[in-house]
């Protein structure tokens, strides 16, 4: 085994797909090559690092502009769903949109009125409802609630996570190819 | 009649919940894969403003889509899917764009806007903890080229396997392996000329 197929094999060994024979043939080669060990060394000390201490971190804002996001997105998708109905679509367009934008800027609204006083913003806004929950501010700036006590969905469960006695189906069918399931794909 | 904390519910019982309309259960996989999800877009585009704008996005596809998720895949190879299609896009129409400037959208009021690239200053709301170690890091990664540094990626963070990769990449299997492994090698290069060799520190 000559270096560089020494250096495959490491990478394969690393992603845990070599078998015992391959193991025991690059075994044999990190015996007789230092060049070798501090490679497979190195890899490992390196890629620990990358999960890991090199980790960085999203903001604290994270979670507040998913949650902004997601309603936007939801309230695109009510009015997309009223204009393929056909009914009453121009008065829902406006309705909807509409209340889409009110929703950002009373939820926006909230955190900034927080952010500059503190407070849990003024009354007629329904706080609780409009922003999910005033806990979610840290240091006066929206942050992360741990799952089930606050949420980044723009409807909220008032029960703060799954009912009583929710069951999970494992039988669910499979059908369909992960083809159409990407999302992604559509943009542009 | 027993009941699932959501801590342990598999993700693919949590998106599955989702389907089923139960919307809370989408906020423990933002939980779970935000942060891995977050680096491996922040290593592809090196941005950390915009990689946060593509993390978000990625979940706000996931779920006005979930309905489109099958379990013939695991939730993660969904998901890093999604966002490596972002990511994708997001390289396509910076190649096309002028130099330095990248169009953004969506800013907090609303208006398409366009923004220089930002440099690379504090970020005083972002995690300060081993800033050295992180930038470090972040310049050792994304010194690896484009191309082997994808798969290298989904691999390291989204701890998908080759065939996973084939599949949300589009590559041979056979391509994966060989782009991973040059990666690590580029990886290992730039980690020795960075921090030196494990080697050197034993003696
Ligand atoms: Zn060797």
């Amino acid at each position: 085994m000559n270096c560089k197929h020494a250096k495959e094999q490491i990478s394969l060994f690393l992603d845990e797909r070599l078998d015992p024979s391959g193991q025991s043939k690059l075994n044999e080669h990190l015996e007789r090559c230092d060049d070798c060990s501090a490679y497979l060394d190195d890899l490992k000390t390196g890629l620990a690092m990358l999960t890991d201490e090199g980790m960085d971190r999203p903001s604290d804002n994270f979670e507040w502009n998913l949650r902004r996001k997601l309603q936007v997105a939801m309230a695109q998708r009510e009015t997309i769903r009223y204009d393929e109905s056909g009914d009453r679509r121009d008065i829902w367009r406006f309705g909807l949109s509409a209340a889409a934008a009110l929703l950002v800027v009373v939820t926006g609204g909230t955190f900034w009125y927080q952010s500059q006083f503190g407070g849990a913003g003024p009354e007629f806004m329904g706080t609780e409802a409009a922003t999910g929950s005033v806990e979610n501010t840290r240091q006066g700036r929206p942050g992360w609630v741990e799952p089930g006590h606050g949420s980044v969905m723009p409807v909220l469960d008032q029960s703060g996570g799954l009912p009583q006695g929710t069951e999970i189906d494992h039988e669910r069918p499979q059908v369909a190819s992960p083809a159409d399931s990407l999302p992604g794909q559509d943009l542009d | 009649m027993a009941i699932h904390p959501q801590e342990r519910l598999s993700d693919e019982d949590l998106i599955l919940l989702v389907q089923e309309g139960q919307k809370q259960a989408f906020d423990q996989l933002v939980f779970r894969y935000k942060d891995r999800l977050f680096n491996f877009i922040l290593k592809m585009v090196r941005d950390p403003d915009l990689a946060e704008e593509i993390a978000q996005d990625t979940f706000v596809r996931a779920y006005i889509h979930a309905d489109k998720y099958r379990t013939i895949a695991r939730f993660s190879t969904w998901l890093y899917t999604i966002g490596l299609n972002l990511v994708r896009n997001h390289m396509r129409r910076k190649k096309r764009s002028p130099i330095g400037r990248i169009p953004m959208v969506g800013r907090a009021d609303g208006e398409k806007v366009e923004m220089e690239l930002p440099d690379k200053g504090h970020q005083p709301d972002r995690d300060v903890r081993n800033t050295e170690m992180k930038t470090r890091v972040a310049e050792i990664v994304t010194k690896i080229p484009e191309h082997y540094r994808e798969p290298f990626l989904l691999r390291e963070y989204g701890d998908l396997s080759y065939e996973e990769i084939s599949a949300a990449t589009g590559l041979k299997i056979g391509t994966v392996r060989s782009r991973i492994n040059r990666a690590r090698s580029h990886f290992r290069e730039n980690w020795v000329a960075s921090f030196g060799t494990d080697a050197d520190t034993l003696v």
